[in-house]
């Protein structure tokens, strides 16, 4: 089955070559000519595109806000998304890259380079689905016996903060979570981060990669949304060297705009641990409580 | 009854005015004669001062008087910081050398007028006395190494015109010494009013000399007074205006530093090596640059190359992707599809020479090497081409345009350049405008109104958007180059067309007006009045703005 490519972009020339380009490498074309138009587009299709090319500087909605309204829809918020433009000072690519698109292409292009970093990103984005996919399957059937799982039904449903590390010999172990009351909601969140650890080493290690790497899962039994990190420690006394761990929070409604923010958090705690320097969990929990609550 | 006591109180007044009066002018006699006293040193004179200070304000007991004059502090009996303070500068040899501090906690407010004036006035003769003074001693230690050498002469030998000899060789010393403080007044002088800041430091960090800039800049951006004498490298205050000093004077500075001291006042340090004193070491001589028109400029070129970059990057793109396109796909393409693809290259590369003509037509306006081409010209028939030449632009965005024009009218001017303002206030208009409105063009011939005061033959051309519109605080300065407003920084644009378009009109001997609403939309009006067409005004007008562009 052909891929579809939404373009957006609001200069003719451009959109027009843009298509000729892609139709020859393959792919279904869709335009619009501005942000507005764009999410029109998208929510008029029957499938959602395989990826989104964008302008910056366009009328009626620019990029930046064309990109804000695709990544806070959870529909939408998978789908790899470039920006493709002219703004191409170090400022603008930063701040570019600060909102979370998946790659900051600047005119003038190649076109070879452009297929290559679309291809790249659809392997990629197929992979993650996967992965995703088999770790919300697999935490679907080792909830099932219990089901419905108290969880779900709890009425004060509110975030919390995970940090588990791999123990050689008993698999996964909790050390640190965040909050620690009511101790039976903690006891269940205990039992989902065991079963998310489990599944998704499972799974990361059938594709072969850890370290660095986050997944956004929907875990729909428990009514959670949850966002899993892994990372690894070096550790010269195990086995492999690295020591696994994983950051996860739980909470009822994570998107994907709000995941890359986690993201970065995670990145900067995972530092923190590699290097084997104390972090405060309740503050850091606090940051996330922040970021899940804004606008 | 009430009558009577209003004309009590008012003489009353007048008799404290006077009595205040009085006050004042007994106490600037004491002044005075203070500062004709010789044999007091410098310390009893202060101390005196501050004791004459307090009894002419207006509730003497709570009055305390402190000078800071170089290195010491002078205070009036149990002195206390209050509320109200009114300080004076000490100028010696016009550089600050010290501060005479007033300080009140009366709780009647304020200092009044007649004792700020008072306070001033004491101030000036401490200055002039301070002035006299060093005057006096350099003249005596001059004198008295001249006595003790003629009087070493005179033990030596001895011969009847010694005494007119003594004479004379004094009155020679004397004006030789007033000749020689004259030089060296003048001399500081000079150093005193150039306007780099210049601060020379000795080998522990004290402030030896400071000029007027350095103290105007260390009063403006630290709001204090800078005392000679004091010690800024050693004391542990973190100000950005200390920062470099303290870098040079330890030796840890580049060559020159740049610091933005305040906002839009940027500083530029460097220092010289120490020199050696006679009487000593000095420290590192400290020279303080205002960069700030070179930095302010530098960053308009930044944002200018940055702007430039931006405006070509998409017909480039276009060229590149097309000529791609055609290259790699040509067999397979419809010939529609090809010539569409050949008429981006075209467009776009149209597009990228205009840009270059507008950057050059800068320049050029900066060299007054513009040569014109005068020849007839159909204003209409221009337009229209502009119009189609932005097709890929208002097809864009779906704007319509509106061309209003009745007649068919003839002028005089270069095509090119006329085409190049309509372009440009079109292309505005287009860029500016708001998706789906229409832009209108209006041409009037015969037109008189606002926008020709002097009543000429001639045109009106208008270009009226319904877009963002220009805040009215932008309006002054639009026409300047690289001018642009804040709020369309998101928007493609290098600040040079308005700035072009004002230029050319003028060189026609037009006009150009902007009226705008903001959020509402903008009009742009060019008056072009009708040249006559004689051959006499013809090379007149060539020789006017001809001067020959070197190379292509």
């Amino acid at each position: 089955m052909k891929k579809t490519i939404l373009v957006v972009e609001d200069n003719p020339a451009v959109l027009f070559n843009l298509k000729i380009t892609l139709e020859f490498d393959n792919y279904d074309v869709i335009t619009a000519e501005n942000g507005k138009e764009g999410i029109k587009v998208l929510s008029e299709m029957d499938t959602i595109p395989t990826l989104i090319i964008s302008d910056i500087m366009m009328p009626e909605m620019n990029g930046y806000e064309f990109f804000k309204t695709v990544s806070l829809n959870p529909d939408w918020s998978f789908i790899p998304f470039l920006f493709l433009t002219a703004k191409a000072t170090p400022e603008d690519v930063r701040f570019g890259k600060l909102l979370g698109v998946d790659d900051y292409i600047t005119k003038p292009f190649i076109a070879e380079d452009l297929l290559a970093v679309i291809k790249g990103k659809i392997i990629r984005y197929n992979e993650r689905n996967l992965i995703r996919k088999q770790i919300e399957e697999q935490i679907l059937s080792s909830f099932h016996e219990n089901s419905p799982h108290p969880l779900s039904v709890d009425p004060n449903s509110s975030i919390s903060l995970l940090f588990f590390a791999w123990d050689e010999e008993r698999g996964p172990e909790l050390i640190n979570i965040y909050p620690k009351d009511p101790p039976q909601r903690s006891e269940l969140m205990y039992e989902v981060g065991i079963q998310l650890f489990q599944a998704s080493v499972s799974i990361f290690g059938q594709h072969g990669y850890y370290g660095s790497a986050g997944v956004l899962l929907n875990v729909q039994n428990i009514g959670q949304d949850s966002y899993v990190f892994f990372d690894a420690k070096k550790d010269k006394q195990i086995r492999g060297g690295e020591k696994l761990f994983m950051l996860a929070v739980l909470a009822p409604n994570i998107n994907y705009f709000k995941s890359l923010k986690i993201n970065e958090l995670f990145l900067k705690i995972s530092s923190k641990i590699k290097q084997s320097t104390e972090w405060n969990i309740k503050k850091r929990w606090e940051e996330v409580s922040q970021i899940l609550n804004s606008l | 009854m009430i009558m009577k006591q209003n004309i009590n109180d008012e003489s009353q007044n007048k008799i404290m005015f006077l009595k205040g009066g009085e006050k004042d002018l007994i106490t600037l006699h004491k002044v005075i004669q203070l500062t004709l006293c010789h044999n007091i040193t410098v310390n009893e004179f202060f101390n005196k001062i501050i004791s004459l200070i307090s009894p002419a304000m207006q509730t003497p007991s709570d009055i305390h008087v402190r000078i800071l004059y170089e290195e010491n502090e002078y205070k009036s009996e149990d002195f206390k910081d209050y509320q109200w303070t009114y300080s004076s500068k000490i100028v010696v040899f016009g550089s600050i050398s010290g501060i005479l501090e007033v300080k009140s906690c009366s709780n009647e407010g304020k200092f009044l007028r007649r004792e700020i004036v008072i306070i001033d006035t004491i101030t000036k003769e401490i200055c002039k006395y301070l002035e006299q003074n060093q005057l006096r001693i350099r003249l005596q230690e001059t004198e008295s190494q001249l006595c003790e050498l003629t009087d070493g002469l005179s033990n030596w030998i001895w011969f009847p015109e010694q005494r007119e000899l003594k004479a004379f060789l004094r009155k020679q010393a004397k004006q030789k010494t007033h000749e020689y403080i004259d030089k060296e007044y003048q001399i500081e002088q000079i150093i005193e009013s150039v306007s780099e800041g210049i601060l020379v430091l000795d080998t522990e960090g004290k402030i030896i000399f400071a000029n007027k800039a350095i103290k105007d800049y260390f009063h403006k951006i630290m709001g204090e007074i800078l005392l000679i004498g004091t010690n800024i490298v050693l004391s542990d205050r973190d100000h950005i205006f200390l920062k470099p000093i303290k870098q040079i004077f330890m030796g840890t500075a580049s060559n020159y530093t740049t610091i933005e001291a305040i906002p839009g006042l940027y500083l530029q340090f460097c220092s010289s090596s120490n020199i050696m004193h006679e009487f000593g070491s000095m420290g590192p001589i400290i020279e303080v640059k205002n960069v700030t028109s070179f930095i302010e400029y530098n960053n308009m070129r930044k944002q200018f190359i940055s702007n430039v970059s931006h405006e070509l990057r998409t017909p480039i793109s276009v060229v590149i992707q097309s000529i791609t396109n055609l290259k790699i796909f040509k067999k397979h393409l419809s010939e529609e599809v090809q010539d569409q693809l050949i008429d981006y290259i075209l467009n776009n590369a149209k597009l990228m020479a205009n840009l270059i003509e507008d950057l050059l037509i800068g320049s050029k306006i900066d060299d007054s090497k513009m040569k014109f081409v005068w020849d007839y010209y159909q204003p209409q028939q221009i337009i229209q081409e502009v119009i189609t030449q932005l097709e890929p632009k208002w097809k864009a965005k779906k704007i319509f345009i509106d061309l209003f024009i009745n007649e068919r009218i003839k002028l005089i001017g270069d095509v090119k350049r006329m085409a190049q303002v309509f372009r440009i206030l079109l292309d505005n208009a287009i860029k500016y405008s708001e998706a789906k409105k229409e832009v209108r063009i209006n041409v009037l011939n015969h037109y008189q109104g606002v926008f020709n005061p002097k009543n000429l033959e001639g045109i009106l051309i208008q270009f009226i958007d319904y877009g963002r519109g220009i805040h009215e605080k932008d309006l002054p300065q639009l026409f300047d180059r690289f001018y642009r407003a804040e709020d369309v920084q998101g928007i493609q644009g290098t600040g040079l067309g308005l700035s072009i378009a004002k230029e050319l009109v003028e060189s026609h001997k037009g006009a150009i007006f902007v009226e705008s609403t903001y959020r509402k939309g903008s009009i742009f009006s060019v008056f072009l009045p009708y040249l006559s067409d004689t051959l006499e005004t013809k090379e007149k007008k060539i020789t006017d703005y001809q001067v020959e562009v070197k190379g292509g």
